[in-house]
């Protein structure tokens, strides 16, 4: 069983998802709420499994919670509702602490299937959200990084990527590499933490060099 | 018997007196260098020890070829020194005596000297009748084979190059009481005869006084020759490099005319060429600087007198002619004294100098002007008055003055523009500066203008599409609603359709980077749960390509709507179970292939014929080109790319 949380501010939508949720056994509304507000009540008791939750909430941006619920329950897997997938949105999630993204517009069977696939590892990324992945995940070049700083990436995570970029899906890239399907995703879960210490890291960075810590 | 140097004093003295400071200063330095040539002048000749020597003016002379001495019971005349042959014995040459005679108290006990400032042309000395001496060389001619040369009676001569002389006497060949000297001279035909008063004391005495003569007479002019010369031939590569600024030309040509005058007529001891010649040549030079100044002083005052100018050009030229006429004895009275003419044209340009002084009455001019005067003065005083002819000559320090004058204004120039040069670079990096700023307020004002362009242009780029793509598919799917005649699961695909088209126009705004590959792939991400749910296998076969210039916003948008209807007809229409996707760089190397084959039964239908004729176009504004062949397996479309 497999709690759902949700949080929307389009009613339709919410009335639409808590039907999709709870006409399926394997999974269980934890709570669906329409405000950061209520989000972070809610969450103050217990955690849900899975988070998903549109950016623009009445009461501030869903990037916080997803911020806020990455740091504190780190077990939750996040997932960002957005309207088109479209690349500024999704790698703020990400970097915030998301590992995926859901389209608004998805059938219900779409619906399941990314949760599930969301808890056996990690969701699929866009080829144009791989690339950015891996322009922001190499190193920049010598003066941008330190000496200590490694480049995040293994060299098969970044194939993995590479492999995403060209469109090639994930089934595609365990039969081209020869491994498991379940490897693929494992790795594509890994690059998206990682993006998401990398991108807490530059903020330090950036904060620090601003003079603000 | 100093008018000269007393005259010339009290002139530069009375103009330094109303002159302003600066004017003073260089004035100061002429007169310096007046002062210095005419120094021998004015300092006492022999000082405290005058008594000692004896200035001898008066002797016997007697016209005679003799080798010897002539005896005291020849026919001696009466003679006063300095004696001019021209004067003494018009048309006259070949050999003379003169006896002179000195009372001593005592045989001297050290060498003695006597001194000749002028002995023309050459002579030997007799002391109590023996040879002490030589000066000069003399000819072995006998008098039988003399003959009449020609000369300009009135003009000065043109040859007076000859140095003063010094003849040592042994002190035995004196005695106590009366000695007697004799001097016979050589005067070589065609040129001027001429003997000064003798000077007689112990030698160290006398060498003093003639050193200073030589001073004045043979080493000043011949530095006075090099540095004219040198300062002629600078003045005229100046020229050269400066070819319109004629004013160094003439004055570079009358330096050097003048350092030939001055070389022919005072250093060179004895001509290169034979005598009238060598007159007319020393002539021509004098006239030839003078002429050349005149043209200076006119260039100067940048006057324009083309009539002078011929004028001054024919007597240069008509000059020499006139001269030999003289010479030759042909000719009246103003052929005669055509000589004079120099003064008259020398008069010509020192009024131009002072014309322009006058006119501008700055430094340089004025300067110009007194300096110019100074040949005029030393020539009207030397020739118009009356010179004694044993007084050393100051011609060749007339240009003296000129030299300091131009030199001075070449350094002034050479310095003035220096500094103007300086001040115009300084200027000149001054407005590159601001004009590099200007370049770069007016370059970021265009960085500006183009963003704000490209900012409008894709605005209007994503209303005209949303126009044309969603819009229209919303009015469309509208009307299907109001009018009642599909079910809602139709209307849900027609506005699934809506919202992937407008993804369409979305991913089209990502930053392509001009990589094909994650734009197709984005594609293929987008369509494959639909063609999956169709049970429609996609074969997605990617070899790497190279960057794509052509990749704009615009292009990407014509790409993904080319093959979005491409995928849309198999879909519909072709019944096809599987699509390959093949995207590689061709064998030419010229094109990225993106190459489309499914299995189905073809949609070349009548009704995706719009469709298609808007592929075709939308790949012709890109520049690619777009094939599809239908074929009882499928159809394959293929479109192509401009590679670079």
């Amino acid at each position: 069983m497999t709690t759902v949380m949700v949080v929307e501010d389009d009613p339709a939508f919410l009335t639409r998802f808590c039907r999709i949720v709870a006409s399926h056994a394997d999974l269980e509304l934890f709570a669906a709420v329409s405000d950061l507000a209520s989000a972070r009540q809610a969450m103050s008791r217990a955690t849900p499994d899975v988070l998903l939750t549109d950016l623009g909430l009445p009461d501030g941006s869903g990037i916080d919670l997803i911020r806020e619920t990455a740091r504190r329950h780190p077990d939750t897997d996040i997932m960002v509702i957005t309207v088109f997938g479209d690349e500024d949105h999704v790698l703020a999630s990400i970097e915030a602490g998301a590992t995926g993204y859901i389209l608004k517009d998805s059938l219900p069977q779409e619906f399941v299937e990314l949760i599930k696939q969301l808890r056996a590892g990690g969701s699929p990324i866009s080829p144009v959200i791989a690339r950015q992945l891996l322009k922001r995940l190499k190193p920049h070049g010598i003066a941008a990084t330190g000496p200590t700083e490694e480049t995040p990436l293994s060299a098969r995570e970044s194939e993995i990527l590479s492999f995403i970029a060209k469109g090639f899906s994930f089934a595609e890239i365990a039969r081209l590499l020869g491994v498991s399907q379940h490897t693929v995703i494992s790795h594509v879960k890994k690059i998206y933490q990682k993006l998401a210490v990398h991108s807490r890291g530059e903020a330090v960075y950036e904060a620090g060099r601003m003079g603000l810590i | 018997m100093r008018p000269a140097g007393w005259g010339l004093s009290r002139l530069v003295g009375g103009a330094i007196g109303r002159s302003s400071p600066n004017l003073r200063w260089l004035l100061g330095a002429a007169v310096l260098a007046v002062a210095i040539a005419l120094m021998p002048l004015s300092m006492p000749s022999f000082g405290a020890a005058r008594e000692t020597l004896v200035q001898l003016d008066r002797a016997g002379f007697i016209l005679s070829d003799s080798p010897e001495p002539p005896a005291d019971s020849a026919a001696w005349r009466p003679q006063i020194l300095p004696d001019n042959w021209r004067v003494s014995h018009p048309g006259d040459w070949g050999y003379g005596w003169y006896r002179l005679q000195i009372v001593l108290p005592a045989a001297p006990d050290e060498f003695f000297a006597a001194y000749l400032p002028l002995l023309e042309t050459s002579g030997t000395l007799y002391v109590n009748w023996t040879l002490v001496g030589q000066a000069g060389a003399v000819e072995r001619i006998s008098r039988t084979a003399r003959q009449s040369e020609p000369f300009v009676p009135n003009a000065p001569p043109a040859f007076v190059g000859f140095p003063p002389r010094l003849f040592s006497i042994r002190p035995d060949l004196l005695r106590a009481g009366t000695n007697t000297l004799h001097l016979r001279l050589w005067v070589k035909s065609g040129t001027r005869g001429a003997l000064s008063g003798m000077t007689i004391g112990p030698e160290r005495r006398v060498r003093a006084a003639y050193e200073q003569r030589v001073l004045v007479a043979v080493t000043g002019p011949r530095v006075i020759v090099v540095l004219t010369a040198g300062f002629g031939l600078f003045l005229l590569l100046l020229w050269l490099r400066r070819r319109h600024e004629t004013v160094y030309g003439y004055a570079g040509l009358a330096a050097l005319a003048f350092a030939l005058y001055v070389a022919g007529r005072y250093v060179v001891s004895e001509p290169v060429f034979p005598f009238p010649h060598w007159d007319l040549a020393v002539r021509s030079a004098l006239v030839a600087y003078i002429v050349l100044m005149c043209l200076f002083a006119l260039r100067y005052g940048g006057w324009r007198r083309p009539r002078l100018e011929r004028w001054l050009w024919a007597y240069l030229i008509v000059s020499p002619l006139l001269d030999y006429a003289a010479l030759a004895g042909i000719g009246g009275w103003v052929i005669q004294k055509w000589w004079l003419m120099s003064f008259v044209v020398t008069v010509i340009y020192v009024a131009i100098f002072w014309t322009i002084g006058l006119q501008r009455k700055t430094v340089e001019t004025l300067c110009l002007a007194i300096a110019g005067s100074f040949k005029l003065v030393i020539s009207a005083n030397e020739y118009l008055l009356a010179y004694p002819i044993d007084l050393p000559h100051y011609q060749p320090y007339a240009y003296l003055p000129m030299f300091i004058v131009i030199g001075w204004m070449l350094i002034d120039r050479f310095a003035r523009s220096l500094t103007e040069f300086e001040k115009l670079s300084a200027e000149l990096e001054k407005r590159v500066t601001e004009k590099h700023a200007e370049l770069a307020r007016t370059y970021e004002r265009m960085h500006i203008m183009e963003r704000h362009q490209a900012v409008v242009e894709e605005r209007s780029r994503i209303m005209r599409d949303m126009h044309d793509g969603i819009g229209a598919q919303l009015i469309s799917t509208l009307s299907l609603v109001e009018h009642g005649d599909y079910s809602a699961t139709e209307v849900a695909a027609a506005l699934r359709e809506c919202l992937a088209d407008l993804r369409l126009t979305i991913d089209s705004l990502e930053p392509t980077e001009n990589d094909l590959l994650p734009v197709l792939g984005n594609l293929r991400y987008r369509l494959d749960e639909r063609l999956r749910k169709q049970g429609i296998n996609l074969d997605w076969r990617v070899s790497e390509v190279p960057e794509l210039s052509c990749l704009t916003p615009q292009n990407v948008l014509h790409i993904l709507r080319i093959l979005q209807e491409a995928f849309t007809n198999i879909v519909k229409h072709a019944h096809a179970t599987s699509i390959q996707v093949e995207i590689g760089l061709d064998t030419t190397g010229e094109h990225v292939y993106i190459q489309v084959r499914d299995n189905g039964t073809g949609f070349c239908g009548e009704r995706s014929g719009r469709g298609i004729a808007s592929m075709r176009h939308r790949a012709k504004i890109i520049g690619g080109r777009l094939d599809i062949q239908p074929s009882a397996a499928g159809t394959t479309l293929n479109l192509l790319l401009p590679a670079s």
